[in-house]
This record gives structure tokens, sequence and C-alpha cells, in this order.
């Protein structure tokens, strides 16, 4: 189980991050200030950090300061979206920056790289019959490999990672082809058909009228 | 042209021409003054001669016994006596048109014609004669001997005066020359020495210039340049108090503008990853959904209480005040009225005390103010407390106290409560829809009414928030 320390003075905020990181299972535990932040980070095993830079007593440039940043992977959440604080946050060994207010599946597809990226993360998802190996890049169904194109591969692990997440086409765009543009929502439709025709996901992965699609968890019913 | 140019040239012209027409005119009239004496050596010396001359006829006279000398006696007596004389210069002597005598002259017709132009006066007649580089004095007189009438003339050479004249006028040349290049040294020393504090003064001004404000003129040249200097210094000194004042300006509008970005964007965090979470899950549990849009409505609410707090004072720095004489315990009860749910639902008691005062105020806005410090009042007090607010006097004007006695505030909360976004205690503030700009919006108001505001606090204790007027107290007013 994926263990995240949520480091954020406000109490809505902290309430709407929970929720968003419940979606995936991900457990979480908070910290109010910076102070009890090092030392949770420093006691505990959290696989990730989300981080506040603007904390009272000490603000979250100063706490990853004291943390050793090469041990517990840290994405900033701030409000401040100059590009001089990106870099230095950057620079202090942050994974990732992001700036107030923001997606929640955003926030989990930018968690979800960070986690890969460090090694966290399950480098094989199931799915049913379904079996996807990340390192090797292969899809198999019923022990049978499955040809997918990069971007079909990607499209599925997007959609297993967010299992009962409804995912925009906006979303999807941006997490698999890079780049947020509306107009090229068509490619997102034929991509989902093809995942969905090679694996016979007619019935699971469905579509949602005005929003996007969505991958039904397995057991739902 | 530089100036220092142009002075050195001006001073310059003027030293030369003043020094050249001196020496022109002083070489002049030594000169006029040497030909004067000339003419006058030339004319008592043919008056010697001619009484000499009249002498020696006598005495012949007086020798040979006769009474009357004839014509050819008396010429021979004067031939005689020229060349007794043996004369250094020219002289000459005609009787009736014809030369009779003459030593060391040669006779021509413009001389004979000057001679014979005086006819029978007995006037002298003098004329300085120019041949080649030589000058004649030419001195014609007449005399009578034995009834007679005799023309003297006498020539005598002047060229030495106009000699020593020209060589004067050499001299003060070349006098001129070495004066011009004397002046030139002593003007241009002169001037670089004088108008160097200029140079000085102009430096340091290319500097501040540049933006070293922190540049001061030091002149202790002459008292102009101290002048200069101490009013540039003074131009300076302003120009930096403008230049840090606009810069603490800038500074506070750009911390206005974050805090308000950082303000804004906080509850939106909320609302849109509530929202996003509502719309992507499949499923959300009743309980969840009720909190979750819960918080979106509650977000929504501190976002809309910033922004009617933002253009109340964005509109209180543009608005034209409308002062009008009011009673201040109508004014105060208006805005206890306002508030009058919100201290019901919280069970404090508002203990509004009726002193009428008048004063002149803007209503609106200043009921507004009122508003604020209750509202704040309110929040600040445990359930069940109570808040005073009466009319008094305080130092002489005319003051407006709200008191509560509830959580009060440590020195350091008392002196950035004025901030803008300055929250004493952040989740509480927020958790009762503040935005940290109210008393910011206070402070406006009351700067507007020139107006000031007096805070005493003490954790634990209470806050006392004194709005003093510019007003005096008056009783029964």
């Amino acid at each position: 189980m994926i263990q995240i320390l949520i480091v954020e003075d406000d109490s809505n905020i902290v309430r709407m991050l929970e929720a968003a990181l419940s979606i995936v299972g991900y457990q979480s535990s908070v910290c109010l200030d910076g102070r009890s932040a090092v030392e949770a980070i420093q006691s505990g095993h959290f696989d990730l950090v989300l981080l506040d830079v603007m904390l009272p007593e000490m603000d979250g440039f100063q706490v990853i300061g004291q943390i050793d940043a090469a041990d517990v992977p840290v994405i900033f959440l701030t409000a401040r979206q100059e590009v001089s604080d990106k870099v230095r946050g950057l620079k202090l060994g942050a994974e990732d920056y992001m700036v107030k207010p923001f997606e929640a599946v955003e926030l989990l597809a930018r968690i979800e790289v960070v986690l890969r990226r460090v090694n966290r993360g399950s480098s094989v998802l199931r799915y049913e019959n379904i079996v996807v190996n990340l390192d090797e890049h292969t899809v198999r169904q019923a022990e049978a490999l499955v040809a997918l194109t990069p971007k079909e591969f990607d499209v599925l692990v997007f959609f297993m990672q967010n299992l009962d997440v409804a995912l925009t086409r906006e979303r999807l765009l941006s997490h698999v082809w890079g780049y947020e543009f509306a107009g090229e929502s068509r490619t997102v439709d034929i991509h989902v058909q093809q995942v969905r025709r090679k694996l016979h996901l007619q019935a699971k992965l469905i579509t949602i009228p005005k929003l996007g699609y969505r991958l039904e968890r397995a057991d739902a019913q | 042209m530089k100036l220092w140019q142009k002075i050195f040239l001006c001073t310059f012209l003027l030293v030369m021409a003043v020094v050249d027409l001196t020496a022109v005119l002083l070489v002049g009239n030594s000169h006029k003054l040497l030909v004067q004496r000339e003419k006058d050596y030339a004319v008592s010396q043919q008056e010697n001669l001619i009484n000499s001359l009249k002498n020696e006829l006598v005495f012949k006279r007086w020798r040979e016994g006769r009474d009357l000398l004839g014509d050819v006696q008396i010429k021979e007596a004067v031939v005689q006596l020229l060349e007794d004389w043996s004369l250094e210069e020219g002289a000459a002597v005609f009787h009736a048109g014809a030369a009779v005598a003459s030593a060391n002259m040669k006779l021509n017709e413009d001389k004979k014609a000057f001679a014979d132009a005086l006819g029978e006066s007995d006037a002298i007649r003098l004329q300085i004669v120019e041949q080649g580089d030589q000058y004649t004095l030419l001195t014609a007189s007449t005399f009578v001997l034995e009834n007679e009438r005799f023309l003297f003339l006498t020539e005598g050479n002047v060229t030495r005066i106009y000699e020593l004249r020209r060589s004067q006028f050499r001299f003060a040349i070349g006098m001129s020359i070495a004066c011009s290049a004397a002046v030139s040294i002593v003007l241009l020393l002169m001037l670089h020495f004088l108008l160097k504090p200029l140079n000085r003064v102009n430096r340091t001004v290319d500097l501040i210039a540049r933006g070293n404000y922190e540049e001061r003129f030091t002149e202790s040249g002459s008292c102009e340049f101290q002048a200069l200097s101490e009013n540039l210094n003074r131009m300076t000194i302003a120009i930096q108090l403008n230049i840090d004042k606009l810069e603490d300006a800038a500074e506070a509008r750009k911390m206005f503008i974050a805090n308000l970005a950082h303000e804004m964007k906080t509850p939106l965090t909320s609302i849109l990853g509530f929202a996003d979470v509502l719309r992507v899950k499949k499923s959300v549990g009743e309980s969840e959904r009720r909190e979750y849009t819960n918080v979106i409505v509650e977000e929504t609410k501190r976002l809309r209480a910033l922004s009617s707090k933002l253009m109340e004072l964005i509109t209180m720095g543009s608005s034209v005040l409308d002062f009008q004489a009011a009673d201040l315990f109508e004014v105060m009860r208006g805005a206890a009225k306002t508030l009058e749910p919100v201290y019901a639902s919280r069970g404090i008691q508002l203990r509004c005390v009726p002193v009428h005062h008048r004063a002149h105020i803007d209503r609106e806005l200043f009921e507004s103010l009122l508003y604020n410090l209750l509202e704040n009042a309110a929040k600040a007090s445990h359930p069940g407390g109570s808040v005073a607010f009466f009319c008094r006097a305080y130092e002489g004007r005319a003051a407006i106290v709200v008191e509560d006695q509830g959580i009060g505030m440590t020195p350091e909360e008392v002196k950035n409560m004025f901030e803008p976004f300055y929250m004493a205690d952040k989740s509480r503030s927020r958790k009762s829809g503040g935005a940290g700009l109210g008393l910011a919006l206070c402070q406006e108001i009351a700067a507007a009414h020139n107006a000031q505001i007096f805070v005493s606090s003490r954790p634990g204790e209470g806050t006392a928030v004194t709005v003093a007027l510019e007003e005096r107290w008056e009783t029964g007013r």
C-alpha cells in the first residue's frame, strides 16, 4: 500500500487531497505545519510527500532542505506560479511542482509518474485476465500477447491506474500525448476504441457522455 | 561654444582692445607734443635770426654812418649773415618774390609758393612736408627791414620724430603680442580654477542622473557653488525620498497582489479538487457527497466575501466622500442592527450605549467601518460574551469605541492587524469567512475621515478599538 504524507495548512485542501488520494487507494497522513512534517518524514516511511510551500513556522523550501529528498520523493503544491519558485523547488530536489488550483486527476497522474520513476509503483498491473508489465512493455490477455501501439499501451495503462475514475479526453490527451489541445479529442476516441476492441473491453471501458471514459473495477458488481 | 571659451574670448578681446588703444593714444599724443616742440623751436629760432639780422643792420648802419641802407646793402648784409650763421638747417630770404639769399636750401617752386602765400601778413606759417622717407618742417614769416618787407623761410629735418613714432608703434605691437600671450595664460588658468567646481558639480549631477541617488555634492568653493550644491543636495534628497516612496508603494502593491492571488487560489484549490473528485468518481457515498459539496459551498462563500471586500476597497479608493452632519449614535445603531443576526446566532450580547454626538462624516462609509469593527469583535468574542459599543471623548476628540472581552491579540498581531490579508489566526478567520481585508478597509475609511484608529489588546482579555474622529468632543452636541 502506498503511503503519502500531506503537508498543508488549509483544512479544506487537506480534506480534498485525502478524498482524491482515496480514489486510487493511496493511504494518507496529514501534517499541518512544516516542523511536524520534518519529524514525520524523518520517522515514518512515506512513499511520497505532497508539500505546500506557504506553511506556518517553516515553509516548504525549508522543510525540503531539512530532509533527504533522495529518500522520499516530494511534489510541491503551491499557489505561487513564478518560474523562479518552480526552479528553486526542483533544484532543492523536488520531483514535481503543481500550481494551485489543480484537478484531482491531474494530481493522481503526476503522483503515478513520480512513483513509477522512483520505482515505488508496481511494474505489473492486473485487471481481470489482463496483465500489463510496464518494464517489459507487454500486454497479455489470458496468457496470450496482445499487440498494442505505444499510444494504445499508454492509454490502457492510464485507465488501469485510474480504475473507476472518469477520465476526460483532455486529461488523456495531456497525459498520454503530453499536450493539452482541445481540438484533438478525436485521436483519443480512436485510441480508446482500439483498446476496447483489441482487449474486448466493450462492457467495461464505458463512455460517459459529455465527460470521457471510465474503466470500471472488475469486482464492482 | 563652451562657457570657458566664451568668457576667455570676451575678456581677451576687451583687454587687448584697451591695451592697444592706450598704446596708440599714448604714442600719438607724445608724437604730437614732439611736433609742437619742433614747431615752437623753429618759430623761436626764426625770431632769433630775424632779431639778430635787425641788430646786424643797425650795427651796419651805425658803422657806415647812414640813416638808411640801400637795397643792395641790405641784401649783402643778409647774404653775409646767412653765411656767418652757417646754419645746420636750410634758410632762405625772399624779397619782392625773388630769393635774396639762401643757405643749405634747395629752392623749388613749392617752397617759394609756401612762402609767398604769406603775403603781407605778420603771421608765421608752419608746414611739415613729406618727401620720400624724409620729413621737413618749413617755417615762413615776414619781417621788415628799412621799410622793405622780406620773407624768411627756414626748414628743419624732423624725420627723427617720425622715426621715433614708428619705433614706438613697433614696440607697442611687440608689447601687445607679449601682453596677449600673458593675458591668455593668466585667463586660462583663472578660468580653469574658477570653473573647476562647476565641473565637479556636473560630474556629480551626471552620477545622480545615472541613478546613484545616494551621491551628495560636497562643494567648498565659492559661495555661489556652495549654494548650488546645497540646493542640488536638497533636490536629490527629495528625489530619493520620492523614489523610495514609489518603490515602497510598488512593493506594497506587489505584496498585495501576491497575497490576493494566494487568498483566491486557496479556496479555488478545494473547490476545483472536490468538484473534480465528484465528477470523476464512479460512486460517491451520501455522506461524502454532503461533505464535499459543503466544502465547495463554504469555499465559494469565502471567495464571495473576498471579492466583495476587494470591491469595497477599490471603490473606497476612487469614491468621492459625501460629508454630512450626522448623529453618531444613529450611525452606530445602523451598524449594530445589520449585525444583530450574527450576534444573536453566537449568543453574544451587543451593548450599544446611547450617547448622542454630532459629527461630519460620510455616513455610508463610516457605517461600513463600524460594521467591520463589530464583525471582528464578534469573531473574537467567546460565545455568551458581550461587546460594548459607545461614543466618548478621546484626548478631546469625539471617538467611537468597540470593546470586546474575547481572545485578544499579542502586540505582534496588533502591529500587523491593518495589513491587507493579515490574519491573526488563519484557520479560525477562514472558518468564520474572513478575507483579511476588513481592517485594511477600516484603515482606508478612517484615513479618508482624518480619523485615527487606536487598538489596545491583551491576549485572553479582549480588545478595545477606538476610532478617534477629527472633530472635538463637545458635551451637549
